[in-house]
């Protein structure tokens, strides 16, 4: 076509093409939806080990016997569902680290009910973590275990190294928060004007749609326009449609929030910017990041939409140890789990790094 | 199976011709939103066909039949406008924004519903009926003093009033804002387009202009999302719909609790207490703990574990290596040590 015709290279016949190919994919796609099953997730077997409330402690059983004598313990973020570390098979940190030789548990918040609106920021991190961890170190007969915060768990993970260090050997924070305040922190612009009390005492616990359609408003043409549009390109692929389902599966599957534990971190540090201006308080404690002085690995992507980089990379010099590493892995908030790349990039590095530091 | 595939071969045949002929102009009369609606016909049949009760799929497939049918079916109408014609980056962007109107972000978000989507305000559409009518009750006395035995009453009937009145001011300032951003991303869209007019650098189809379009739509968004002025007017919102929400919820427990029925405020009250006991008897727990001498833990046993399938391949440290970076952390002044 003449280059002069517009910013358009397209005909009635290339358009007529085009919607030929979308009606063979919708066909192709009768047979691959109807052949399929529902999605399954959660691949790698695991056994309860403790339980406090909804909250249950679970131990993955890997195809080897763990080579290492201390126990690495995941506690993730209370939105969206822990599995996502363990999606299928083929994308699963769970199973990279079993492969490796850790020995690993996981936390499983559960989902609250109007009966747990008044779990505190202290129960999730002095009862919840603080009692696995507990747990770990009597069966271990370890002093001290690993610890992997994911996202909200990293910021739990960190008050809970602060104020018992002791019973932390080694520290992974994982697309972490630690400054809310930076300037492309979109979620945490959002939420300053907020009155939070308000919001808290009017709903009681945070309704898990209300959070879904939050994290979909940060890129809404992308996240809800854009992918359906997209989809059609895969429905001739029954796998690919699987793995599209299962990560829809996981979107969506979310817990409500517990009223004062979403009042008390939402008001500390989205608000309050508590790791950087201080005052994080969890029940009659400060916390202070000057006091994690066991070994850092701060891993965190360079195309995180949720958790800018920079908010992670704030954790350099706000903590105490003088062993801190960082990981700055190419990809985004979920790819850190799941893209092919980060199947081998992340377990590798969290395995050395701890190997390193167990001599 | 076959069957199926049949059946939506020969819908879609007779969908795809209607569309066919109203992007080539054979059915003049019928107007652009001939071909939209054949495209959103074959969409809606299809979604039927390939759905099955089963939950999580037919909620995607709906999210699926809804988006094409909403964006992508109109951007093959604007297409089509523009095939082998002579055209410029601001024709299209015109024609995309008089199919999709002045404010396509409104349209967007109102649209994000379904399954574990449910906005704030989709709560104020399903308590609408109710609403109104407390509001038709309360509106000539919004302003008045409240006396009397029904004091109280009418005061919370009054809060309810002014709470949904400041909600519609607030919605209205979102969705101002919202519009703001949408001729931003039209401005943004139209100079992507101005980018793709040298040679080789043409769209050649709608999925690629439809692209375009989200990226220009999303820098706009992402701009506005980040600005001072979309924190107020998004803070602003988001409380005046709690305050509705507090105003009505008010009512309906007082309502509750003339029929004997426990409200949410008791509700909480009990689950308060319990909390808190629980809290206080780990405490005690704990204390109890520390004072009584423990037996020896048990360890876990390697017999207890499944047993091994096959061994794990080496790790390749090198990569590892590679990728992370060792950096020295600056140690900060320590605070005082803490109390326990």
């Amino acid at each position: 076509m003449d280059a002069t015709f517009g910013p358009l290279n397209i005909t009635p016949q290339s358009l007529a093409e085009e919607a030929g190919r979308f009606q063979h994919k919708l066909e192709a796609g009768l047979a691959t939806l109807r052949g399929m099953d529902d999605v399954h997730f959660g691949v790698t077997a695991r056994e309860e080990v403790w339980r406090d409330g909804k909250t249950i402690l679970y131990r993955y059983r890997g195809e080897r016997v763990p080579t290492a004598k201390v126990p690495l313990l995941i506690a993730y973020a209370l939105v969206n569902r822990p599995y996502m570390v363990d999606l299928q098979s083929d994308r699963s940190l769970v199973k990279g680290l079993l492969e490796r030789g850790q020995d690993v548990y996981i936390i499983d918040w559960g989902y609250p009910d109007r009966s747990d609106r008044y779990l505190t920021l202290e129960d999730y991190i002095e009862r919840f973590i603080g009692g696995a961890v507990d747990y770990l170190r009597k069966a271990h007969k370890q002093d001290a275990i690993n610890l992997l915060g994911i996202c909200q768990g990293g910021v739990f993970s960190l008050c809970y190294a602060a104020l018992h260090p002791r019973k932390v050997r080694n520290l992974i924070t994982m697309v972490t928060p630690v400054d809310f305040h930076t300037a492309d922190n979109m979620l945490s612009n959002w939420n300053r004007e907020i009155d939070v009390d308000l919001l808290v005492d009017t709903l009681g616990n945070i309704p898990a749609d209300m959070m879904n359609l939050t994290y979909l408003m940060l890129k809404p043409w992308r996240l809800f326009a854009q992918k359906y549009v997209g989809m059609v390109d895969i429905l001739d692929d029954r796998k690919a449609m699987e793995d599209f389902l299962r990560m829809e599966k996981w979107i969506f599957d979310s817990p409500d929030q517990a009223g004062e534990a979403f009042r008390e971190f939402n008001t500390q540090f989205f608000q309050g910017n508590g790791f950087v201006k201080g005052g994080v308080r969890i029940g009659d404690e400060d916390v202070h990041l000057g006091l994690v002085e066991m070994p850092i690995l701060n891993i965190f992507a360079e195309q995180d939409h949720l958790v800018p980089p920079d908010a992670s990379r704030a954790l350099r010099d706000l903590a105490g140890t003088d062993d801190y590493t960082e990981l700055s892995f190419k990809g985004g908030h979920i790819g850190i789990y799941v893209s092919g790349r980060a199947q081998k990039e992340v377990p590798d590095t969290i395995h050395a790094w701890l190997a390193k530091r167990s001599r | 199976m076959a069957q199926g595939s049949n059946d939506f071969e020969a819908l879609a045949r007779q969908y795809w011709g209607m569309w066919g002929d109203a992007v080539r102009g054979a059915i003049p009369q019928a107007g652009a939103d001939a071909g939209v609606q054949g495209f959103r016909d074959a969409l809606g049949a299809w979604t039927n066909m390939a759905g099955g009760g089963r939950g999580g799929v037919d909620a995607v497939l709906g999210h699926f039949n809804r988006q094409n049918g909403d964006w992508f079916a109109q951007m093959q109408q604007v297409a089509a406008q523009f095939a082998g014609r002579e055209h410029s980056a601001q024709d299209v962007t015109r024609a995309w924004q008089q199919a999709l109107g002045g404010n396509p972000f409104q349209g967007l978000m109102y649209g994000m519903r379904g399954p574990g989507l449910q906005d704030l305000e989709q709560w104020s559409e399903s308590a609408a009926p109710w609403l109104q009518n407390l509001r038709n009750e309360a509106s000539s006395t919004l302003g008045m003093p409240a006396f009397g035995f029904a004091r109280e009453h009418q005061e919370r009937l009054q809060a309810l009033g002014q709470a949904q009145l400041r909600w519609q001011e607030a919605l209205s300032d979102y969705n101002a804002l919202m519009a703001k951003a949408s001729q931003d991303a039209y401005a943004r869209f139209e100079s992507k387009l101005a980018e793709r007019e040298e040679p080789g650098r043409q769209l050649g189809s709608v999925r690629a202009l439809f692209d375009l379009w989200v990226d220009a739509a999303e820098e706009a968004y992402a701009a506005s999302a980040l600005s001072t002025e979309y924190r107020k007017a998004y803070g602003a919102l988001v409380n005046a719909q709690m305050q509705l929400r507090a105003s009505a919820q008010a009512i309906a427990e007082q309502a509750s609790m003339q029929l004997g029925m426990p409200g949410r405020t008791e509700l909480d009250s009990a689950h308060r207490k319990i909390a808190e006991l629980e809290r206080q008897l780990r405490r005690l727990q704990r204390k109890a703990d520390d004072n009584e001498p423990r037996p020896a833990p048990a360890a876990v046993t390697p017999a207890a574990r499944k047993p091994v399938k096959k061994a794990a391949k080496p790790v390749a440290k090198k990569a590892a290596g590679k990728a992370v970076k060792k950096a020295p952390a600056r140690k900060p002044t320590k605070p005082a040590a803490r109390k326990r």
